[in-house]
C-alpha cells in the first residue's frame, strides 16, 4: 500500500501522514489512530512506542 | 479565508492614522525649526512681535516629535496585526511580538514624557521662569497609559499562548 493510498483510506492528507511518519506530530486524534489500526489491521501498541526523553518533543 | 468587516475598517482607520501621524511628525519637525529660528533671531509676523519661549517650546516639541514618531511605530505594528486578522488567523507568534513591541513603545513614550517634563523643570531652574508667569510641572503617573501598557503585555502573552495552541492544533493529526 502506498502512502497516498494509506492517506486516502484513513481520510487525512498526504502532508499530515508525512508529519506522522517523520514524528513531527504533537498529538494524534483517537479517530485517526482508530482508522490507522483498522486499515493496517493492527493494535495501537503496534504503531506507538514510548521512548524516554524530552516530553516537549 | 473569511473576511471580517470590522477588522477591515480598523485596518483602513489605522492606515489613515499612520498617514496623519507621519504628516504631524513632519510638521512638528518643521515647527521646531521655525521655533528655533524665531527664538534665536526673533520674529515679526503681520506687525506682531513674536516671542518664542524656547525654555518651554524645546521640550514640548521634543515630546511631540517623540509621540508622533511613537504613533507611527505603533500604527505600523497595528497594520501588521490587522492584516493577519483580515486573513482570518491572528494567533501567530509574530503578532504576539508586535503587541509586546507596542506595549514597550507606549511605556517608553510615557517614560519620555517624564524625561521631557524633567528637562523643562531643569531648564526653568537653570535659566529662570518665563516672563509671563510660572510653570507648574506635575510628574503624576498617567494611570490610563500604564494600564494600557499592562493590558497590552497581557494581550501579547495571550496571543503567544494562542499561537502555541494553534501550532499544537495544526500538528494534531
Amino acid at each position: 500500500m502506498s502512502l497516498t493510498e494509506l492517506a486516502q483510506s484513513i481520510d487525512i492528507t498526504l502532508a499530515n501522514l508525512s508529519i506522522l511518519k517523520t514524528g513531527k506530530a504533537r498529538a494524534i486524534r483517537f479517530s485517526t489512530l482508530s482508522n490507522l489500526c483498522k486499515v493496517l489491521k493492527c493494535q495501537p501498541a503496534d504503531i506507538l512506542e514510548w521512548v524516554d526523553g524530552d516530553d516537549e518533543t | 479565508m473569511q473576511q471580517i468587516p470590522l477588522s477591515n475598517w480598523s485596518l483602513k482607520f489605522v492606515n489613515a492614522l499612520n498617514f496623519i501621524a507621519k504628516i504631524l511628525f513632519a510638521a512638528t519637525l518643521f515647527a521646531s525649526l521655525v521655533a528655533a529660528v524665531f527664538s534665536i533671531f526673533g520674529g515679526r509676523i503681520g506687525g506682531i512681535e513674536l516671542q518664542v519661549e524656547w525654555r518651554l517650546v524645546a521640550p514640548a516639541v521634543l515630546s511631540l516629535s517623540a509621540h508622533f514618531f511613537g504613533l507611527i511605530l505603533i500604527c505600523s505594528r497595528l497594520v501588521s496585526i490587522l492584516t493577519y486578522l483580515n486573513k482570518g488567523d491572528p494567533f501567530i507568534p509574530d503578532n504576539a511580538n508586535k503587541l509586546r513591541e507596542i506595549a514597550i513603545i507606549l511605556a517608553l513614550l510615557e517614560g519620555f514624557r517624564y524625561i521631557t517634563k524633567g528637562i523643562t523643570a531643569l531648564i526653568l531652574n537653570i535659566f529662570g521662569q518665563i516672563e509671563t508667569g510660572t510653570v507648574n510641572i506635575s510628574l503624576a503617573p498617567n494611570l490610563v497609559a500604564w494600564g494600557a501598557v499592562i493590558i497590552l503585555f497581557l494581550l501579547s502573552q495571550a496571543f503567544k499562548e494562542g499561537a502555541r495552541l494553534r501550532q499544537f492544533e495544526q500538528l494534531t493529526i
